[in-house]
């Protein structure tokens, strides 16, 4: 008897991040009905993270995102604290903090300066190949290095106290693996005026966009919603080891200082078949109503305030932007721009105090829970890392909430609202395709975790009437 | 009168084999070019630009694929602005990024190594690896000329 040999060949193998397509549906009258957000890849780590260690999770997990991996290290390291049971030392807290604050500041930068500034100051319809960051760079120089020397300072304050700049490993169940040096501490201290003055700079330049732009940004994925976000005890803003905060879009309280798991167990999911993103929402309001944004809009509408002079009088003349939360979406931008400048101000105030020094970084145990649920807000929204192991501590159960499904549901209703507001006639044109495009990339999507294309995001709009039937196909590629 | 330090910049990904040849031969620079600044990074991205603009002259060290394993080639690196950006930048792009925000783009050169096995995993092929020391000669050569060519004080 001969046996054949049989091979499986998956070709192409398309890329593994950035990859997603748009389909806008019309109705039998040739108006748009529906468009829809669609993320078309699949990394799987909360499968093939089964069967691991949870103390190995924080570096393993560290992986998912080479913008944002310190979120996911820093969550994996908050579930692992958990399923020790034991009480983090408070620098090991301040120190996460800092470098999660650092991580927020350079992801902000990206987005902002690298991926939307070619928009907003370039405009939507201006040339697609120049309609990047060395077309900002060109156009707008000194734009282009404040973005550059932001994303540069974050990503340093990471390499400075945590090894590295991407994928680090020195979060881990318990605390951190080194403490802060006074050198260290001094060289960041000593670097953060300037950085601050590029951020209110920045601020101060997206301001007078936004007096030009004023009816757009009234009404770019404007719409209400409800709004998650983590606060400290008081109602401050807060990026890790705080509570989470659920409001209206009348900015009421929907829910207050839940932990992790009481905050994920109001949380559902919904699936849709054309997407490999999962669309979450709050439960007791069912999949429509339930929509909810996370990310920096709204970690400011959730919030009290920012507890950062400089933040907290920006905050005060954001708020004038909306009755109660602000609901449109193009705000993502304004808010980005305030966290970073909140983050630099925060850093400041967590190094100066001493006890940012102070060797003992590391509680250790063993197992002692079987289940741990942590949190972190990531520059794109907060983060659940949801771990349950058997005795030995090897992980039997692994759920990753991420921001960017959170957004799922909003995106959608985003870039309906953009293309029933641009598509007529049933023709598309390359400044809709932008301008659908914006309304994604107003909330920074991660879409492997990991998805950043700069001006060019990889996309494939598609115009389908009533019937099915493709009316016409714009694709974009990398570049 | 400032006189700028060359700029090596190894790049590629070491956990695909024959990619790493940019970083390995990086992490042999030190030794025999102490002046000079070295790089090892995984992709060139913007950030790397300010150094770029402070540098005399600048080596990309990097694998290429489509040539013999092993065999090393040269060549002048030239500022563009036509490029699209990606994921990362091409040494070209990253020149022409220079020159935009800087207005200063110092003399640039592309030292590649030919490549065959991109597979996942540390370590390098035996061609490859072969080849780093006599790429890590080429790099002083070509800085050894450049200085003399232009004088390079600034």
């Amino acid at each position: 008897m001969t046996t054949m040999s049989r091979t499986i060949v998956i070709e192409p193998v398309t890329r593994v991040e950035g990859h997603a397509r748009i389909t806008i549906h019309l109705d039998a009258s040739g108006a748009v009905d529906e468009a829809r957000f669609h993320v078309t890849e699949f990394r799987g780590f909360e499968t093939f993270c089964e069967g691991r260690h949870f103390q190995e999770m924080p570096a393993l997990t560290s992986r998912i995102c080479g913008i944002c991996p310190v979120s996911h290290m820093i969550a994996s390291a908050d579930a692992g604290d958990r399923i020790l049971a034991v009480r983090v030392p408070e620098t090991a807290m301040r120190l996460r903090r800092i470098v999660n604050l650092a991580q927020i500041v350079q992801s902000h930068a990206l987005s902002y300066f690298y991926l939307s500034s070619p928009d907003l100051v370039l405009g939507y319809d201006s040339d697609p190949a120049q309609r990047h960051l060395l077309g900002v760079a060109a156009a707008h120089p000194e734009l282009a290095r404040h973005g550059i020397r932001l994303r540069q300072f974050g990503q340093q304050v990471i390499e400075w106290i945590a090894g590295k700049r991407i994928h680090p490993s020195w979060a881990v169940a318990g605390g951190v693996m080194t403490a802060l040096t006074s050198e260290t501490r001094d060289r960041i201290l000593a670097a953060l005026p300037a950085v601050r003055d590029l951020a209110l700079e920045t601020l101060r330049g997206f301001k007078r966009t936004l007096d030009q732009r004023a009816a757009e940004a009234r009404t770019f994925g404007s719409f209400p919603s409800l709004f998650l976000g983590m606060v400290t005890g008081d109602g401050t803003i807060e990026h890790y080891g705080g509570r989470l905060r659920i409001v209206d879009s009348e900015g009421r309280r929907v829910a207050d200082q839940l932990e992790g798991a009481a905050c994920k167990a109001l949380l559902a999911e919904s699936v849709h078949p054309w997407s490999y993103l999962k669309s979450p929402y709050y439960a007791p309001l069912g999949p429509v109503d339930g929509m909810y944004r996370v990310g920096p809009l709204a970690r400011l509408n959730v919030a009290e305030r920012c507890g950062t002079p400089l933040a907290d009088a920006e905050l005060t003349e954001f708020r004038q932007l909306g009755r109660g939360a602000v609901l449109s979406s193009f705000h993502y931008h304004y808010a980005r721009l305030i966290e970073i400048l909140y983050g630099l101000e925060r850093m400041e105030e967590l190094l100066a105090d001493e006890q940012a020094l102070a060797g003992d970084v590391l509680s250790r145990a063993s197992r002692n829970q079987a289940h741990g649920v942590g949190v972190s807000e990531a520059p794109r929204g907060t983060l659940f890392h949801d771990y349950t192991v058997d005795a030995d501590g090897v992980l039997t159960h692994v759920d990753l909430i991420i921001a960017t499904g959170q957004n799922n549901l909003a995106m959608n209703r985003a870039i309906t609202q953009i293309a029933r507001q641009y598509v007529s006639n049933q023709t598309l044109t390359e400044g809709l395709l932008n301008r659908v495009e914006a309304g994604i990339r107003a909330f920074d999507p991660c879409l492997s975790c990991s998805t950043h294309a700069a001006g060019t995001m990889p996309l494939y709009l598609q115009l389908v009437d009533a019937h099915g039937t493709v009316l016409q196909t714009l694709a974009r590629t990398s570049g | 009168m400032t006189r700028h330090k060359d700029l090596v910049i190894g790049f590629g990904n070491p956990l695909r084999r024959d990619d790493g040849a940019g970083a390995a031969v990086a992490a042999c620079l030190p030794t025999r070019l102490p002046d000079a600044q070295v790089l090892s990074v995984p992709q060139l991205v913007p950030e790397i630009a300010d150094a770029v603009a402070r540098a005399g002259v600048v080596v990309f060290v990097d694998a290429e694929v489509g040539r013999t394993p092993g065999e090393l080639r040269s060549r002048r690196v030239w500022p563009s602005r036509a490029q699209s950006l990606g994921h990362a930048l091409t040494p070209e792009a990253l020149m022409g990024l220079c020159q935009a925000l800087y207005d200063r783009c110092p003399p640039a050169f592309l030292v590649s190594i030919g490549a065959d096995d991109f597979g996942v995993g540390p370590g390098l092929s035996e061609a490859v690896s072969a080849a780093v020391p006599t790429a890590v000669g080429t790099i002083a050569d070509v800085l050894s000329a450049s200085r003399n060519r232009t004088g390079r004080q600034t």
